[in-house]
């Protein structure tokens, strides 16, 4: 009689990581109840990548998992997804919202495995909810040594107000054992970068004070300087301050000296084993402008050292999509989520099944191949090209008219060597064409030869 | 038929012989059998005098038979790259028409065919048959698992207290 459990068990083993690939965590928990040998193979594969929900409610799966502290040797890769309802509980000085974490601190230390943690926001927050520094700094104090690659996603919602402490601290004494970072945070400043700075920069570090410590293991970086536009503090991540200097004169940061410091370090040797870092920033357009202005996201790769530019547009109306152009010249359509996130290209984390949060493989391309080539590449899956956006939601830009009639391309994403490039995207005339309004609609410029 | 060792004879096309674990031999061409990387090896190795039979001790006439309607089926499907054995194989739980179809036996042959592709390294039959189990325990409670496959339940009640403790984070809700 044939038996499944004559299977050997790297193939049973095979069968449950196609059930985590594939389904929710609830599949693989029905399994691991079957029979012991299941028991032992499907825990390996359920608790090698998990994803936790915090939120008040005392039964999120944060506090279910931290009450029975189950398998913690088992964990590779732990996600924390806060929630809204948590984070309003800290702007509100919940003492409950704080308390919440101290499960999570107390076993982190024993998660001997643990490769990589992530925090990030449950998606779709719409509201200016707080999550406290201080919350996320004490977090960081209780990774045990084994986590190599992190994760802080606050989609700048991230508040040091609250506490006045800045992260970047916290951040960066882990930065030099890391092989993989990514950040988007609402402050970061210099400090983050301190600890990477080696003997050759006496003059970056205070009083000549030589670092004797070995050069970082980074291989992947993401920093996010974009974030979700806040009344408060605009597209961009500000420089950490006093909590009375982010509240009167929050000052933004410069996304090309930020850059070029990196760039430096990199170059002085202190990241040798750096494949690829990139900061994405955005510029807006201003709105009011003649039609010819398009908001763009910036992607700085500092190991090709290029800057390349994509325009964007919202497509406005009732559709959720948006339009980015790529070097290619081909415009690609997400929603804005989507479309965010295909630009960390071939270093974005990805989403597993589980919903935990897994850093990318290395890159394949150098970063010679990168800097010679047409710029960075965004990720294209997932996305709609031009002719399905047309006839399944019906978008039409009055660029693309604008191109019909001169029969070229007037706008391009473009790819500029150095950081110096901080400026939005214009439509090009060629020679011998001129803007006009057309009488019959004023409202949408046309083009003519002049 | 004609004599398989003329030189007009396309090599794909050249017959060989197997001997499965109950002892028959059986003729299937070249290209077929090559699907099993197993067999492809075993032949270049033998070099262009393969000519004599070649023992597979591990499968019996009926899987053999089975695995080899595969193998004809797929015989151009383009070989197994060496990205296959990364994780990106495991994505999917998607099967197609003629697979489902070929996959509907009784439990024995179906773990019987997935042993044969394990061992004669077979990687496009063998994840075939890993779907086809792994969309047999979706969707269903413990119980029904263990109904499904036959398995005993060898947990104390206290242990199974303890796994529904411990794993309800991880509940479906």
């Amino acid at each position: 009689m044939g038996y499944i459990n004559h299977l050997p068990s790297e193939l049973l083993l095979d069968i449950f990581e196609r059930l985590a690939n594939t389904s929710s965590t609830g599949t693989l928990t029905a399994a691991l109840s079957c029979c012991r040998t299941w028991r032992r193979l499907a825990s390996s594969v359920l608790y090698a990548h998990i994803a936790l929900d915090s939120k008040l409610n005392p039964n999120c799966t944060l506090a279910l998992f931290t009450n029975q502290r189950p398998n913690l040797h088992l964990v590779q890769s732990l996600t924390l997804r806060m929630h809204s309802t948590h984070l309003m509980g800290f702007s509100i000085k919940l003492p409950r919202a704080y308390d919440r974490l101290d499960g999570l601190t107390a076993i982190l230390p024993t998660m001997t495995n643990l490769r990589t943690f992530s925090l990030t926001l449950e998606e779709q927050l719409e509201r200016d909810y707080n999550l406290p520094t201080d919350a996320v700094s004490n977090l960081l104090k209780h990774l045990p040594e084994s986590v190599v690659n992190l994760e802080l996603d606050s989609n700048g919602l991230d508040d040091i107000q609250l506490s006045g402490l800045h992260l970047c601290e916290a951040v960066g004494t882990l930065i030099p054992r890391l092989h993989c970072l990514r950040l988007r945070l609402s402050h970061l400043c210099p400090s983050l970068l301190a600890p990477l700075k080696l003997k050759t920069f006496p003059e970056l570090s205070p009083k000549g004070y030589i670092n004797p410590k070995p050069a970082s293991t980074l291989r992947t970086a993401v920093i996010r300087l974009d974030k979700k536009i806040s009344e408060r503090y605009g597209p961009i991540a500000c420089i950490c301050g006093t909590p009375s200097q982010m509240k009167h004169r929050p000052r933004l940061l410069f996304p090309p000296h930020f850059a070029s410091t990196i760039r430096q370090l990199y170059q002085s040797g202190a990241l040798p084993h750096l494949q690829r870092w990139i900061l994405i920033d955005r510029v807006e357009a201003d709105r009011m402008e003649h039609e010819e202005q398009w908001s763009v996201f910036k992607v700085r790769d500092v190991t090709a050292n290029t800057t390349t530019t994509f325009p964007w547009c919202a497509r406005g109306g009732s559709s959720h999509l948006h339009m980015l152009r790529d070097v290619d010249g081909a415009d690609l359509f997400w929603g804005f989520a989507d479309m965010a996130k295909a630009l960390e290209g071939e270093v974005a984390w990805d989403d597993l099944a589980s919903r935990a949060r897994i850093p990318p493989p290395l890159p394949t391309r150098t970063a010679a191949e990168v800097a010679n080539t047409e710029g960075w590449h965004v990720h294209t899956c997932g996305a709609i090209g031009r002719t399905q956006a047309k006839n399944r939601h019906g978008v039409d830009f009055p660029l693309w008219k604008r191109e019909d009639i001169i029969g070229k391309p007037i706008l391009r994403a473009r790819v500029a060597a150095g950081f110096n490039d901080v400026d939005a995207a214009c439509e090009v005339l060629p020679q011998g064409w001129v803007w006009f309004r057309p009488p019959r609609n004023m409202r949408v410029w046309s083009v003519q030869r002049g | 038929m004609a004599a398989a060792s003329t030189s007009a004879v396309d090599p794909a096309k050249k017959m060989i012989m197997l001997t499965t674990s109950d002892n028959i031999d059986i003729k299937v061409e070249r290209e077929v059998a090559e699907r099993s990387i197993l067999i492809k090896n075993l032949l270049e190795d033998l070099g262009s005098e393969g000519d004599e039979p070649i023992p597979i001790p591990n499968v019996n006439e009926a899987v053999m038979k089975k695995v080899l309607e595969w193998c004809e089926q797929h015989r151009k499907d383009p070989p197994a790259t060496q990205d296959d054995d990364s994780d990106s194989r495991k994505k999917s739980t998607d099967i197609d028409e003629w697979d489902q179809k070929f996959m509907q036996v009784d439990q024995e042959m179906l773990f019987e065919i997935i042993l044969a592709a394990n061992y004669l390294d077979i990687k496009a039959l063998l994840d075939v048959g890993c779907k086809t189990v792994a969309n047999m325990i979706k969707g269903k409670s413990p119980d029904e698992i263990r109904k499904t496959f036959n398995i005993q339940n060898d947990f104390t009640p206290e242990e199974e207290d303890q796994i529904r403790r411990e794993n309800e984070w991880a509940e479906d809700r």
